[in-house]
């Protein structure tokens, strides 16, 4: 009988079923394993965007003429501040390392610049961690001059070394 | 055999009788029948047992904290339904539909009340209800797998409710949740990554937000519900509530 | 053999089918037993459901009529709150946040989870079941007294100890 070659289970060998009975068990766990494991692949990736439209990570701040020497000035919205002193300009985040507050200025304090409103970590004037849970330094991010004279900040690149741009 | 005849007449008549019957399968039989009937036949109450034992029914053992962490989930997803109607997930809208609801739409703000009182009591019902499973030692075999089921639903009443903080999309509200998510990224390894996946981005914006809206009223609240499902059709299978060996 | 006439509760009905539900281990289900320390549901049970709805009802509508639901100034990404609290329940993760992130934000939450999921396959005694802080169950009980006071004391501490800049301050102050 025609059945026989395909399912017919009594006038088959033992062992020839066996064989593919297991075959197709195999069959049957890779194609599911595959399909499950490749929709759970595809539904994290899908979850990950491709684009932001979030602000740019580099940005123009203004001209060197609105940072008089001595000043300290909170650029609003990104969470920078620029430092201009004698020997140079540089760019410090005002966002804790500890967990991603906004860091306040201390006024009038010779030792403490920054601190912390969320868990009390505090900074010095160059972003090293006084005390506090923060376990990093407020880094310092990458400036230059762009040809039009504006200066600009690489919140995308972190300055490792702290120079200050000399102007 | 005589035929019967059906008139008109007669269905009017018993209309509201028959209906009756049709919506309630009664039972006829002795009373006790009938009260079985009533909890059996009815695909609300038949998750009850036809009987049950006393020591479930005694208030100073369970304190309710189960039963009322269930009816505080359903209060939180009428009520929940009730304000999607009036809330846009969108950075642009959100607070205004907020000052909406408090101001423009008539008992916006006792439901937006009930919702926000519901969930913090829901967490603490949950977690008392847990405390109570675990000072009666409820949780020894055989009902080991239903304490596991119990945690999980511990965890998604924390998870809908941190999920739910963000959509007012207010001070508290972003300030939580940027200090929640970067507690997230200190996990060894994945930590940034599951931030970023998280927010759908490097900060707390308009991808958070929908991300949020969507786990906190759709994704979480189903998986909630089907642990629920497992966990109280574990409690019939695992013998009922536990009490003390008979004597 | 003799033939013990019995009244049964539920009479067998020839007009019904009759399968095997459940099959559960334990003492014998109601087999030659009186349900004799059970009630029924139908009122005993549902009536006391339905009470206890009616109560938490009442109370959430209460306090809702009473209070108003937070609602601060929107979102600004410019200026964070001072304090920034977590809600109330993860204040206490908070509070161990303050002094380690790594440890306070994820170290001692996975333990805990971890612990909870665990504890029926650790603590397999079957002493105790059934009864509020059985004497059997001392050494579990005082764990589990020590863990939920602790996370009372640090709640507590997070949610009205700690002022602006996370400083501690007395709540009256």
């Amino acid at each position: 009988m025609e059945l026989n070659n395909f399912g017919g289970a009594a006038t088959m060998p033992d062992g020839l079923d066996e064989g593919r009975r297991s075959f197709v068990k195999k069959v049957t766990a890779t194609t599911l394993a595959l399909g499950v494991g490749g929709i759970a692949l595809q539904t994290g990736r899908f979850l990950k965007p491709n684009v932001l439209y979030e602000p740019a990570r580099a940005f123009k701040v203004g001209d060197l003429s609105i940072f008089p020497i001595g000043s300290r000035i909170v650029i609003e919205g990104r969470g920078v501040e620029i430092v201009r002193e004698r020997d140079g300009i540089h760019a410090v985040s005002l966002t804790c390392t500890h967990l991603g507050c906004l860091v306040k200025q201390v006024e009038n304090d010779p030792d403490v610049a920054y601190a912390c409103p969320c868990h009390g970590s505090t900074f010095a004037h160059k972003g090293e961690v006084l005390g506090g849970p923060a376990p990093k330094d407020l880094p310092w991010y990458e400036m230059y001059m762009d040809h039009t004279g504006a200066l600009v900040v690489d919140t995308s690149k972190v300055n490792r070394e702290r120079t200050k741009l000399v102007v | 055999m005589s035929a019967t005849v059906y008139s008109i007449r007669d269905s009017i008549k018993n209309l509201p009788k028959n209906i009756r019957s049709s919506v309630l399968r009664p039972v006829e039989g002795t009373p006790e029948q009938a009260r079985a009937a009533a909890v059996f036949g009815n695909v609300f109450l038949h998750i009850h047992p036809a009987r049950v034992h006393e020591n479930s029914l005694r208030f100073g053992y369970t304190l309710g904290l189960g039963l009322i962490s269930f009816y505080l989930f359903l209060i939180l997803a009428i009520s929940g339904t009730l304000l999607m109607f009036y809330y846009t997930p969108s950075t642009q809208l959100a607070y205004h539909n907020m000052k909406d609801l408090e101001y423009v739409v008539s008992f916006g703000v006792i439901l937006r009340n009930i919702h926000r009182w519901s969930a913090h009591a829901m967490v603490a019902a949950v977690f008392l209800h847990m405390c109570r499973v675990f000072y009666t030692g409820s949780y020894k075999a055989p009902r080991e797998f239903n304490w596991v089921v119990g945690i999980c639903l511990l965890l998604m009443t924390l998870f809908l409710s941190f999920t739910g903080y963000l959509l007012p999309w207010d001070q508290l509200a972003f300030w939580a949740i940027t200090v929640g998510s970067n507690i997230a990224a200190y996990a060894p390894w994945i930590g940034e990554k599951i931030r970023f996946v998280m927010l759908g981005g490097n900060e707390v914006g308009q991808m958070a937000l929908i991300r949020f809206y969507v786990l906190h009223v759709a994704l979480l609240p189903v998986a909630a519900l089907v642990l629920m499902g497992v966990h109280f059709w574990r409690i019939r299978k695992d013998g009922g509530l536990s009490r003390p060996a008979d004597r | 053999m003799h033939v013990v006439k019995k009244q049964e509760i539920f009479p067998r009905d020839p007009n019904k089918t009759y399968s095997l539900m459940a099959i559960v281990d334990g003492d014998s289900l109601q087999v030659d037993k009186d349900p004799g320390d059970t009630v029924s549901s139908w009122p005993h049970l549902v009536l006391r459901e339905l009470l206890v709805f009616l109560v938490v009802g009442i109370a959430v509508v209460a306090v809702s009529l009473l209070f108003n639901a937070p609602l601060e100034e929107p979102a600004n990404a410019l200026h964070s709150t001072n304090p920034a609290k977590a809600p109330w329940y993860f204040v206490g993760i908070q509070e161990l946040v303050s002094y380690s992130a790594f440890l306070g934000g994820i170290v001692a939450p996975a333990a805990i989870v971890l612990s909870l999921l665990f504890l029926p396959y650790l603590d397999r005694n079957p002493a105790g079941v059934g009864v509020w802080f059985a004497k059997e169950r001392r050494v579990a009980t005082s764990i589990f007294t020590v863990f939920v006071v602790a996370m009372g004391i640090l709640i507590v501490i997070g949610q009205f100890l700690r002022g602006p800049n996370w400083t501690l301050n007395l709540p009256w102050h």
